[in-house]
């Protein structure tokens, strides 16, 4: 199998890291010029995948792209380029490190396609280290604000503890099985009874993935690296980073470990529960937009991991589905918190008092995205959680569904504080006009439509998510 | 017989340093039971047949990893002499946590039949020559993390150097 035929995308985006490279050096004064180039090769190649599926499998079946990989690289190159137009005109890294910026974005971008389209745990295991380094870098990448330094230190510690983990994890699966295909280990499973070390390795294995999820227990680094790393770049890992960790996570768990269900999907429950009661209760005190985002994103995967204790193929429809809508949806509310954060200088929930009276479109737009995140009809968000919760509504999850319900409430109060400060509250400070950049126009135009049109016609793409997720189990 | 001793002498040694790498006060005490873990680690590779990797623990990771760590310690002020405490307050809840899952791992390990698993693919490497599968394997069925690996580095540095390297222009 020809290799430029099977990974288009990788191999052009391996190309434009050289390419990038290349212009930082030839352009010295106006680097602005790498960040559009960034942004505009990333769409063009979002496009171009988008257009040419293909379906191959490559090594053995080590690397394949099947529509699993396809959509989900279209996500994580949508993503990239998103946040590309919200880093050109926001983002301050001063000349020196603005092509190092790009750069990272494109290598963590890379690492994430190769992460979505492995199945080989060590491929799976380097893709998720790639994509994971240049975060690190990128999150401290304001060197003088100790808030981003301290963002990248804690990322890189508790990142690296958790590739630790998932490093064990994957060598006991290697150890018993002496495979690391994804399809041998299947095979395995399905022919030999499994002793106490599987289950081992398969909890550690979890928690390691469970790091990118930030899925509790494995969420504490999650609030700090959101509020101190430069917001694009949260808007990043809160969404690309994310949703790669939760193909990563249907690769191992609702593929890999099917057969051995009866033991992650108790456990995987509770831990679903869990996540979304500790993020929605730790988000009602917090004063700090970012960090509020921080924890709602720890109960948004809460939500999505219902999916995974739902019925196979619905379940993993219904994931799919919840990502997209989730990527279009916090993309949207990080870039009003860029726009505002670039003017203001604040992110402070406070100072967000009056916005309404002096910005209603902002106000407008970061209420939809809110109420979309909250799950209100007819937006994105409430098709995707309906149709998590009624996946696992077919298996027969009903306490969990109640109580996602229940949470769902919750999250909508502190969604409404935000939106209680906007619209009721009056202005405490004065802050400058607020003068939305070209770039984020076309993000916050882009993702609005995107909301409407899955919350109102969610038909076509529904169909999309389940093609794939049968694609998966019935060749 | 031999082999046995030796592994375990080296499991000892391993588990020795580790415990003393975590503990010691001074960084550059910890940087050289650093050296003798990854020792014991190359050692125990040497004793399953694994001489490349045994030679490239040592290559790399004693011969470049631990002596730029002691070049740095000595380059950079003040933290070569000092002595810092290696516990605070929740030494007690880790110690619990760590012992626990050492309990549960162990408990796992010893339920597990690994002689008949090990000595199956025992039997099937011992034919072939152990670099040469390594370089096989890398260059066929792994060429692609091979690959994705050299853009990791590439990433790792350029990142170290966008975050030590001096901002002429911030200061001004």
């Amino acid at each position: 199998m020809n290799f430029l035929n099977a990974m288009p995308g990788e191999i052009a985006l391996a190309g434009i890291i050289v390419a990038l490279l290349l212009l930082d050096f030839i352009i010295k004064e106006n680097k602005a010029v790498i960040g559009w180039t960034f942004t505009v090769l990333m769409a063009a190649l979002m496009v171009y995948v988008a257009a040419f599926k293909t379906e191959a499998t490559l090594l053995n079946g080590a690397y394949v792209s099947d529509g699993l990989s396809w959509i989900s690289q279209v996500m994580i190159l949508l993503a990239a380029s998103l946040t590309g137009l919200l880093s050109v005109q926001s983002v301050k890294t001063g000349k020196k490190f603005t092509g190092a910026y790009y750069i990272l974005l494109a290598c963590s971008t890379l690492g994430l396609m190769f992460l979505v389209s492995s199945k080989e745990l060590i491929t799976l295991y380097i893709g998720l280290e790639l994509a994971t380094v240049s975060l690190y870098a990128l999150a401290a990448i304001y060197k003088t604000d100790d808030s981003s330094t301290e963002a990248g230190i804690k990322y890189l510690i508790l990142g690296a503890i958790s590739s630790a983990i998932l490093l064990f994890g994957i060598s006991l699966i290697y150890g018993i099985t002496r495979t690391t295909y994804i399809d041998g280990v299947m095979a395995y499973t399905s022919q030999s009874p499994v002793g106490p070390i599987f289950v081992i390795a398969l909890i550690m294995t979890l928690l390691g993935a469970g790091f990118k999820l930030s899925m509790v227990p494995m969420h504490l680094w999650t609030p700090d690296v959101y509020q101190g790393a430069p917001t694009p770049v949260t808007a990043f890992i809160s969404v690309a980073s994310k949703a790669a960790g939760f193909i990563f996570a249907i690769r191992l768990f609702s593929y890999m470990f099917v057969r051995l269900d009866y033991i992650w999907v108790p456990l995987l429950s509770i831990i679903a529960l869990l996540t979304m009661t500790v993020g929605n209760l730790m988000a009602i005190p917090q004063k700090n937009v970012k960090r509020l985002l921080a924890y709602s994103t720890i109960s948004q995967a809460g939500y999505i991991l219902v999916g995974f204790v739902g019925a196979s193929v619905i379940g993993i429809s219904s994931v799919i589905f919840y990502l997209l809508a989730y990527t279009v949806t916090n993309i949207a509310a990080f870039a009003v918190v860029t726009a505002f954060s670039k003017a203001t200088g604040s992110d402070n929930l406070d100072d967000y008092a009056g916005l309404a009276q002096k910005e209603p479109l902002l106000a407008l737009l970061f209420m939809l995205s809110l109420l979309s995140l909250a799950g209100i009809p007819p937006l994105a968000g409430f098709v995707g959680k309906f149709y998590l919760f009624y996946s696992a509504m077919q298996k027969g999850y009903v306490w969990l569904v109640v109580a996602a319900a229940l949470n769902s409430t919750i999250s909508l109060y502190y969604y409404l504080l935000i939106l209680k400060q906007m619209y009721i509250f009056d202005r405490k400070k004065e802050f400058p006009k607020i003068k939305i950049d070209f770039s984020v126009k076309i993000v916050l135009i882009f993702t609005m439509i995107v909301i409407f049109i899955m919350g109102i016609f969610p038909g076509p793409v529904l169909d999309l998510t389940t093609d794939i997720a049968q694609s998966l189990f019935f060749k | 017989m031999v082999e046995l001793i030796l592994f375990y002498a080296f499991a000892a040694l391993i588990i020795f340093s580790a415990v003393l790498l975590v503990t010691a006060r001074n960084v550059f005490h910890g940087a050289l039971y650093l050296a003798s873990t990854l020792f014991g680690v190359a050692a125990i590779f040497a004793l399953s047949g694994s001489f490349f990797l045994a030679g490239i623990q040592v290559l790399i990771y004693i011969g470049a990893v631990v002596v730029l760590l002691i070049f740095v310690i000595n380059l950079t002020r003040q933290i070569a002499g000092s002595s810092a405490a290696q516990v605070n307050e929740a030494v007690v809840p880790a110690l619990i946590t760590s012992l626990l899952t050492i309990t549960l791992i162990v408990l796992a390990v010893l339920k597990t039949d690994w002689a008949t698993r090990i000595g199956k693919s025992v039997a099937q490497t011992e034919a072939m020559d152990n670099t040469a599968v390594i370089g096989t394997q890398l260059l066929t069925n792994f060429a692609i993390p091979f690959e994705v690996v050299s853009v990791l580095l590439l990433a790792a540095l350029i990142g170290a150097i966008a975050i030590v390297s001096r901002d002429k222009e911030a200061g001004k």
